[in-house]
């Protein structure tokens, strides 16, 4: 286990807890599965020894650890069997009507999002959810620059496709 | 800024709230869990009695192999692919490990047979287990500089020239005649006053004497013919065949024996800075293709085994590299194997140069396409028989293709089978997860007697364009397909060219119709229009979003090429493909090829500059001999889609027939940014595009 404090810990947790959230609210598109898996992660981070240089390098790596956990978790059985159920809920909401136009619009966003390949995934919620540039994208998902670029343009055209 | 854009930024104030904030329950668990950590009897009593029982299994199922009763193993002579299916309660595999020598040579000395398993259920294994990959190429589509004409962006194929920089990197193409001529590799700049030679890299015959003696004198000679090239920032990498002969000469005579010792593809890998050879790699077994895409080069060979060298034998700066039995893998499903290794080296050219290799039992791969991270293989098949009756059975040509995923290590994917053959590369295209291919078949028909096969000398041409995809298991299979409609009867494919949501394919037998094909929806592609000329395209290439250039061969009404055509068309409307005005057309007697119909890579296009250029070849009557003698062209057209014939000439080098000699033939044209440069064998010329024509700025000899 690594080695600091409680309080330590706790500084660390509500310092990057909403982020981490966000990546995988946007991945999961459920509250629940987004807290299991934020959860999951602060634990990896209190098992795990790496040890970091500076603030930043710490951040990029809980992001990739949230963003490989929620890849796990979207492809395994259980979760599978737990989405059939929440798209019957969705689509009896629609169908009374009680969604909103905008929320309409921001689900269906989601629901895109959730189809894209994982490499455009990522930058998608990076760029867009996170409002990280794209040198820091860089940094994080340990691609260069223009491969950040090209994935984005890519991201874009395949939403712009479906939206 | 798009709808979709702003909504997307907005997505972030629409994520419903967090439910839980339990940073100390977190730390608290974990420290517990830490301290809880001592050593559990019973949890060991348990761990124990699991450990036990794996092994028990394992031992058993090692005996059960030993023993050969295994439905798995093919030393088992009951084993037939096909018959144990009903029977067979076990998953049946995509890719198997070879697990013995005995195995191995079993396998390579398997007879050719022709009919292939196909399973629903069907698990990939990865081969070799890699890191992450990282991110595409970002390629801009109109360039200051050259850049080759390649089928996939973002993925590099080997040519004789490439732009750098400043630089040009030069390999011209030489063909043996009686005495081999020295490849040689040319490194050119570019500056204010034109184009400058800044070296020379030969590749002279290596000779060693291996013994000399009273009466015999024995020679050791190896040959790189240099053939490609590639260059990244950080290196050049020239690439071709190696020959190793031995020739042994009797003293005081001329008699002299050459036996060939060995052969091999080679790389040689040169710092680009320093024009060091940083290092040398060498593959067994003659080369398919390469492609070298985010900083990976990767050669695929095709290796056929021999009794003394059953293993393929490579060599990584001076260190022998050769496979491990057990990292051997086949897949039943892909056909027999007829002694044949597919061997793929991936070189990571990021850092330190690495090699990573694959090994494969395959049968003999013809062609290979390659996008984002998948590699496809392609077999071609003469003959899939399918006997109807007793009596009378058809037989025609398919196509199978492995599909191999490079995206963390490699691993195969999948297989899929296709009726028809390929015409080109360009006939297999990837976009959005959906594979199409357009192929031709050519299908025979034959009768059955006395167990003989006798054949009709009559055959049909059949056009499909096939689209494959993967279903919810992640298996590969056939989505949507047309089977009939492209080109009349007896017309073959000629040319194909995907673009994303539509495909333009060009069939010819007297005609050429060329067929817009709509493939927005991959379970239905539609042909949506079809255009008749006279003569057929045999390249096409795109111009902006809604146009295509036509190059190939005009023809008279009876089918009869007569010449060279280039024609634009405009596909904007779907229902309603045209041509723009009128061709460009060169006749026979002055130019019957086109280096860029047989190498898609000898076009030279300028998008920012609307132009384009190729080498063209002809018999021209010699005044002098009165014969029909070889000439040469290299011209540069101007687009314009405005006017009555949107494609005219801008500049053009021609040496007639008189002049013409092998060491000035035309090879290529490239640009950086205003300055075009004419590559020769053995000249290069450097030229200023003034706007309404070229002018010399210098000429340079290459030795």
């Amino acid at each position: 286990m690594r080695n600091i404090s409680n309080e330590q810990f706790n500084k660390k947790y509500y310092q990057y807890k909403d982020i981490l959230y966000k990546i995988s609210y946007t991945y999961v598109h459920n509250v629940y599965d987004a807290d299991d898996i934020v959860q999951d992660v602060f634990m990896k981070y209190l098992n795990s020894n790496e040890s970091f240089k500076t603030d930043d390098n710490e951040k990029y790596w809980l992001i990739r650890v949230t963003i490989n956990t929620c890849k796990n978790f979207i492809s395994s059985n259980w979760k599978k069997r737990i989405t059939f159920d929440e798209d019957l809920n969705k689509i009896s909401n629609n169908d009374l009507g009680n969604v909103a136009d905008d929320k309409c619009n921001y689900n269906k966003l989601f629901d895109i999002i959730k189809v894209l390949p994982h490499k455009y995934k990522e930058v998608i919620i990076l760029h867009y959810i996170e409002e990280m540039k794209v040198n820091e994208i860089s940094s994080v998902l340990k691609i260069s620059v223009s491969a950040v670029k090209k994935r984005l343009e890519r991201a874009r055209n395949m939403i712009k496709e479906r939206y | 800024m798009k709808d979709f854009e702003k909504d997307l930024l907005e997505v972030k104030n629409n994520i419903e709230n967090s439910q839980k904030n339990n940073p100390d329950e977190i730390y608290q668990y974990c420290k517990a869990k830490k301290q809880a950590n001592i050593f559990n009897w019973r949890l060991f009593y348990r761990l124990g009695m699991c450990i036990l029982l794996l092994i028990s299994i394992l031992l058993s199922t090692w005996a059960l192999i030993k023993y050969n009763n295994l439905p798995n193993n093919p030393n088992n002579p009951n084993h037939q692919l096909g018959e144990n299916q009903e029977n067979d309660n076990k998953e049946k595999k995509l890719v198997y490990r070879v697990t013995s020598e005995e195995e191995l040579k079993k396998l390579l000395s398997e007879k050719e047979n022709n009919y292939y398993l196909f399973d629903e259920s069907l698990d990939a294994e990865i081969m070799v287990p890699g890191n992450d990959s990282s991110g595409d190429i970002y390629k801009e589509t109109s360039s200051s500089s050259y850049q080759t004409n390649i089928q996939v962006e973002g993925i590099d194929e080997e040519d004789i020239v490439k732009v750098n920089g400043d630089y040009i990197y030069y390999l011209p193409k030489t063909t043996m005649y009686n005495k081999r001529i020295e490849n040689k590799f040319y490194i050119l700049k570019y500056s204010e006053e034109g184009v400058v030679l800044e070296k020379t890299i030969s590749f002279p015959i290596d000779e060693e004497n291996v013994e000399e003696n009273e009466t015999h004198k024995i020679l050791k000679t190896s040959c790189f013919n240099c053939k490609s090239l590639y260059a990244t920032d950080k290196y050049i990498i020239l690439l071709g065949n190696v020959t190793v002969n031995v020739k042994i000469t009797k003293n005081g005579t001329n008699n002299t024996y050459t036996t060939n010792y060995e052969n091999y593809y080679a790389v040689n890998i040169y710092d680009i800075n320093t024009y060091e050879l940083v290092s040398e790699i060498k593959i067994p077994g003659t080369n398919v293709s390469t492609r070298l895409t985010e900083d990976k080069l990767y050669i695929i060979n095709n290796y056929m085994e021999n009794e003394d060298y059953y293993l393929p034998m490579g060599n990584f700066n001076e260190n022998y590299i050769f496979p491990k039995v057990e990292d051997i893998y086949y897949c039943p499903s892909f056909g027999s194997i007829v002694n044949n290794y597919l061997i793929i080296y991936k070189i990571d050219l990021r850092e330190n140069i690495e090699l990573e290799e694959f090994y494969f039992l395959s049968p003999y791969i013809n062609n290979l396409y390659m996008d984002e991270d998948t590699l496809y293989l392609i077999k071609s098949y003469n003959n899939s028989e399918e006997i109807i009756t007793n009596t009378k059975g058809k037989n025609w040509n398919s196509t199978q293709i492995l599909i191999i995923d490079l995206n963390n290590g490699i691993s195969i994917d999948g297989i899929i089978k296709v009726k028809g053959s390929i015409n080109d590369k360009y006939c297999i295209d990837e976009y959005n997860g959906y594979l199409r291919i357009a192929t031709t078949g050519n299908m025979k028909t034959f009768d059955v007697a006395l167990g003989k096969i006798f054949y009709n000398y009559s055959s049909e041409v059949f056009n499909y364009l096939t689209i494959f995809g993967k279903n919810n298991k992640g298996n590969w299979e056939e989505v949507g397909s047309i089977t009939e409609g492209i080109g009349l009867p007896g017309e073959k494919i000629k040319s194909a060219r995907f673009d994303g949501n539509n495909v333009t394919i060009v069939t010819f037998k007297q005609t050429d119709p060329l067929y817009y094909i709509d493939l927005a929806d991959p379970k239905n592609p539609v042909i949506t229009s079809e255009l008749k000329v006279t003569g057929y395209s045999a390249y096409q290439h795109p111009y902006k979003d809604n146009y295509i250039i036509g190059i190939g061969y005009s023809a008279d009404l009876l089918g009869r090429t007569n010449g060279i055509k280039i024609s634009l068309y405009d596909k904007s409307d779907k229902d309603n493909i045209k041509e723009v005005g009128n061709s460009l057309v060169f006749k026979s007697t002055e130019y019957s090829s086109a280096s860029v119909i047989s190498d898609p890579k000898a076009i030279m296009f300028n998008l920012s500059n609307n132009c384009f250029g190729f080498s063209m070849n002809g018999m021209q009557l010699n005044q002098a001999s009165n014969k029909y003698e070889w000439a040469n062209g290299y011209f540069v057209f101007n687009i314009d889609e405005t006017k009555d014939t949107p494609i005219s000439i801008y500049f053009k080098d021609e040496i007639t027939s008189e002049q013409y000699k092998y060491s000035n033939e035309f090879q290529r044209m490239v640009y950086i940014k205003d300055k075009y440069f004419l590559l020769k064998r053995n000249e290069v010329v450097c030229y200023f595009d003034n706007g309404d024509g070229f002018d010399v700025i210098n000429e340079i000899e290459l030795n």
